[in-house]
């Protein structure tokens, strides 16, 4: 810190300044104001030349789903010897993304003999209402096929296809009037893929039960264009096995697993 | 003479079990060189790639597609004889099934195409055309299984069609890709989805072999509603139309399988080969 004498500072407070100016010390604060909560805070006091840091977190309270709520965040530094040196502030809005925390899965129905279609439903702690939101479907890992060889018809399955993305509108399409619930999100092998599978994989070497496994992440979108994943980093687990005379469908979601057996 | 015989069916299992040997160490060479993917080389002023699989044209174009951005269409003829198909039987199957058929594979090897790259390739049909001709005349060149010609399908789209076959005799015989089928079905709003289904289901009863869907991206062929039909109308210009319709960027390989007389219809989404500084090449979504 560089201390000058103005025209106007009388000679003693001047030297005062320069008397105090090897045990001066800069204090941070922190300002922050969520849906009227919270206020300033102040931290630790350091050198003059130290690094400095504080934080604070504020909690909003219970806000309504899509609604934007308003916030207000800033910071001083105080000089023990100068005064505020430092004080920026930023006012804004926050649209509110409100994720589920919560999707159980149930087996919807049948598709195309051997695939099946899966029902979820979402929840939060608070029972907001995700209706018309969309749920998107992304590749949380690389998938597994042990059903596949270099002589099969068909490709080896690599994962949740995402080009084009699957979406599907909660409480829209076929599950119009289930509320919280999107679907259905179909799962399986198709039944020309069944039939080939155990027809030839024995004799190639390759041992049935087999089947594919994917990772499905899943992102929601929010009424201000936002969008949020919200499953685990690792996804949820969905696997299709054919078996000599079934096959099995299933899915593994955030807090629970639904399979199916069909006999095929 | 009881022992001449006995002699002469002993020199017989000898002589089969001898071969037997011999194909089993030929199955397991095969597949030891058989390739994950092909290998894209950039070179000064060309592209080389090197493929080795049991479609070795399949596996190099997916390669092309993915450097280009290119929707390039594969179809596979229908293979049936020695010259073109090779045994792939599992020796412990065989042992537990004696007597019994056993399994083939189409018998693609190694096959290397190289072609000029120039500041241009990649950016108009044109180009594409003419760099999927070489890579097609090359292939057909090469001794694999086939032969094969380049379709240009319009929208920047191409296939690689079947045109020739080697008959019991070794001799060529020209092939009716069976996507050329002229089929019926009726003009009417439908899914995605189910409109493949429907298109395949009508090659099937006009060509009396199943054309089955294997692989298709499911959920999102399910969201697109599509229009599609008419009469006598080729089923590949059908596909093209409901893909089109549908707008998404797929591209489709139809694989023949001569022990199960049917082709698997599978649809696979168009990837982009993006290059990173130190030269990693990595796969991204066409969009």
């Amino acid at each position: 810190m560089t201390v000058t004498q103005s025209s106007t500072c009388p000679y003693p407070l001047y030297e005062n300044t320069l008397n105090e100016l090897p045990t001066a010390t800069h204090t941070p604060s922190a300002y922050n104001v969520v849906n009227g909560v919270g206020g300033w805070s102040s931290g630790t006091s350091q050198c003059v030349t130290c690094y400095l840091s504080t934080q604070t977190n504020e909690d909003s309270g219970p806000v309504g789903y899509g609604t934007s709520i308003a916030f207000t965040s800033g910071g001083q530094v105080d000089c023990s010897v100068g005064g505020i040196i430092w004080d920026p502030i930023i006012i804004g809005n926050i649209p509110v993304c409100v994720i589920p925390t919560t999707e159980e899965t149930a087996v919807y129905g049948t598709e195309a003999t051997t695939e099946t279609q899966f029902a979820q439903t979402i929840y939060d702690t608070a029972g907001d209402n995700f209706g018309g939101q969309t749920v998107t479907e992304g590749n949380a890992a690389p998938g597994q096929d042990t059903c596949w060889g270099t002589w099969s018809i068909g490709p080896r399955f690599t994962g949740v296809p995402t080009n084009p993305p699957s979406t599907w509108p909660v409480a829209g399409g076929q599950m119009t009037g289930l509320p919280n619930t999107w679907g259905p999100d179909v799962v399986g092998w198709s039944t020309t893929a069944v039939t080939y599978y155990r027809a030839l994989d024995p004799a190639h070497g390759v041992p049935i039960p087999c089947g594919f496994r994917g990772y499905q992440s899943l992102t929601i979108s929010c009424p201000s264009g936002m969008t949020a994943t919200y499953t685990p980093s690792y996804g949820n687990k969905l696997t299709a096995t054919i078996e000599q005379s079934n096959v099995v469908n299933c899915r593994n979601d955030m807090n629970n697993s639904a399979c199916q057996t069909i006999t095929y | 003479m009881l022992f001449s015989i006995i002699v002469f069916v002993t020199m017989l299992s000898t002589v089969h079990v001898q071969a037997q040997a011999q194909n089993d160490q030929a199955r397991q060479a095969r597949h030891s060189r058989y390739m994950e993917n092909a290998e894209v080389q950039h070179l000064a002023d060309s592209i080389t790639i090197t493929a080795n699989d049991a479609r070795p044209l399949a596996q190099a174009v997916t390669a092309l597609s993915e450097e280009y951005g290119w929707a390039i269409d594969f179809e596979d003829p229908p293979y049936y004889s020695k010259y073109d198909l090779v045994d792939d039987t599992a020796p412990q199957w065989r042992v537990a099934h004696p007597g019994t058929k056993g399994v083939t594979v189409i018998a693609g090897d190694t096959f290397r195409t190289q072609f000029l790259n120039t500041p241009g390739t990649g950016t108009s049909p044109a180009e594409a055309e003419r760099v999927l001709d070489s890579v097609v005349s090359d292939y057909n060149a090469s001794g694999n299984p086939g032969r094969f010609t380049v379709r240009k399908e319009g929208d920047g789209r191409f296939a690689i069609v079947d045109a020739y076959v080697k008959d019991e005799n070794g001799q060529e015989q020209t092939i009716s890709p069976i996507l050329d089928t002229p089929i019926s079905i009726q003009r009417e709003i439908r899914d995605a989805n189910t409109t493949i289904e429907v298109i395949l289901n009508a090659v099937t009863v006009k060509r009396q072999i199943k054309v089955g869907s294997f692989m298709v991206p499911l959920n999102a062929l399910a969201q697109s509603q599509v229009t599609v039909g008419g009469e006598n109308i080729p089923a590949r210009i059908l596909l093209q139309q409901t893909l089109f319709e549908a707008k998404m960027k797929l591209y489709w390989r139809l694989y023949y399988d001569h022990d199960v007389k049917m082709y698997g219809f599978s649809l696979l989404p168009l990837m982009k080969a993006n290059y990173d500084a130190s030269g990693n090449r990595v796969l991204l979504p066409s969009r």
